[in-house]
């Protein structure tokens, strides 16, 4: 080997040392715990126990969901895998998560977002943001009268 | 491969064959690619491994078959049944681009393996001769980002889905001994090669080398003088210098050994005649050759070149 090509092997590998030990160093350390999926960390682990309301458009199952501090949360269920390489949801045109292969997901609803009246819950593809689905949820106040007859607390029901 | 297969069958007897060939033809491929990569530096260390060498290309080649059969089974298990092309599936499917914990994985195998192609598919000496030597000699050091990229390709994902220690343990320990091989084998090489500078010089023109009996029989020492590099060939009672520079890839001559009266490159066999540096017929590749002389069983070589090809008559001892 000629002394110019040894000169580039030595740099190559110290270089290459340091770009692979730290590297390796940093894979390490981003390890994701057991059971934890960093894609899901804008996600709910609790399922909230209040069921607003369901509808099944497709392979696609949704459970509108909330609880007794009025949280709301989206339950989606996939029932075939998806097509779409990568797939997002969209709620009201916020971004609320990714959607992830088959199986049921949970998305908490910024409490914003969820008001009297239509929202429009979107599936894009991450690729070129084109809705591959749309379902809309329409959300009307109920008032829930105790058997005293006090008005006791205004919930959110949805249909 | 075998053994892989049998241990994962064992221990994931729910696995289908598509997810067990996938990981058996990734281990594999990985594993080749860390050997060979040991090879040079291990030759250069240690004598024995010359061998070694010889078959570093094929297998080069086989690695690269191997992670295509990866790569493909792949690309059909995960990317094929979605509604965009499958290529394009494996850079969109995953776009945690700026995450190091969601990084897509997928795509550095892929590059991976564009540049195990790259060289595979080049790897015959009708490239060599066709592209400039200089080029083919980059292109196939891109085997080094290659191996990069399937570290982290191995990191981010087997290591990230499995959270195993022992994959991180066995995928550390390769890293480790590789940069540890080839650091050392450089720093081993950068000492010989000062060594050298600081030959002492005589009043004509000749270097001291050493001593006849420091040069095994059929085998060389490499010097480096005056912006030449000889290597210096002791056979059948005599002494013979030709330049250290194999005219096929650039391999260091003074590694080979003399086979059948040639002094033989150990890279890949190339063959030169001690005495004048000539190819033996029908092959033309000629090396410079030098004077060489031996005063008291000591050996002093005289730099200048001669033209490729110059017949010198060797040095008795």
């Amino acid at each position: 080997m000629v002394p110019e090509l040894r000169r580039r092997h030595r740099l190559i590998w110290q270089i290459g040392a340091l770009v692979l030990i730290l590297g390796f160093c940093g894979a390490v350390w981003v390890l994701p715990k057991p059971g934890f999926s960093a894609s899901l960390v804008q996600q709910p682990h609790v399922v909230f126990p209040q069921v607003l309301t369901t509808k099944k458009v497709d392979e696609f199952s949704f459970v509108l969901r909330g609880n007794l501090q009025g949280e709301k949360q989206l339950e989606v269920t996939i029932q075939k895998p998806l097509t779409i390489p990568s797939a997002q949801i969209y709620w009201q045109n916020n971004f609320i998560g990714s959607l992830g292969s088959k199986g049921v997901q949970l998305f908490l609803l910024p409490k914003e977002l969820v008001q009297k009246g239509d929202h429009v819950l979107e599936m894009r593809s991450a690729l070129d943001q084109s809705a591959f689905q749309k379902i809309t949820f329409t959300l009307r106040v109920q008032i829930i009268l105790p058997y005293n007859g006090t008005v006791k607390k205004n919930t959110m029901i949805a249909s | 491969m075998l053994i892989f297969s049998l241990l994962q069958l064992i221990f994931f007897p729910n696995i289908t064959p598509e997810t067990l060939i996938i990981r058996a033809t990734g281990t594999l491929a990985f594993l080749m690619l860390q050997f060979i990569l040991c090879i040079g530096p291990l030759a250069r260390l240690e004598s024995r491994f010359l061998p070694l060498l010889y078959n570093r290309r094929h297998l080069g080649v086989a690695t690269f078959l191997i992670g295509a059969v990866h790569g493909v089974f792949n690309i059909v298990q995960f990317h094929a049944l979605g509604n965009i092309d499958p290529i394009l599936s494996v850079f969109a499917s995953n776009v945690h681009y700026t995450s190091l914990q969601d990084f897509p994985f997928q795509v550095l195998g892929f590059f991976a393996l564009i540049i195990l192609f790259l060289m595979a598919a080049t790897s015959h000496d009708f490239w060599l001769k066709n592209l400039h030597p200089k080029i083919w000699k980059t292109l196939h050091m891109c085997v080094y980002g290659a191996y990069f990229l399937l570290v982290f390709h191995v990191m981010l994902g087997v290591v990230h889905l499995e959270q195993s220690f022992g994959w991180i343990g066995v995928v550390g320990a390769g890293v480790l001994i590789l940069v540890f091989l080839h650091l050392w084998s450089a720093f081993l090489e950068k000492s010989r090669l000062t060594e050298q500078m600081t030959k002492p010089q005589g009043t004509d023109g000749y270097y001291l080398l050493g001593y006849v009996d420091e040069i095994p029989e059929n085998r060389a020492k490499m010097v480096f003088l005056g912006g030449e590099n000889i290597a210096v060939f002791r056979y059948e009672g005599k002494i013979s210098a030709v330049n250290n520079v194999c005219r096929h890839q650039h391999g260091p001559i003074g590694e080979g050994k003399i086979v059948d009266g040639c002094i033989t490159c150990p890279w890949h066999g190339y063959q030169y005649l001690p005495g004048n540096g000539q190819s033996p017929p029908p092959f033309t590749e000629k090396l410079e050759t030098y004077d060489v002389k031996i005063v008291d069983r000591q050996v002093w070589v005289n730099p200048t070149p001669y033209p490729e090809g110059t017949e010198r008559a060797p040095t008795v001892i």
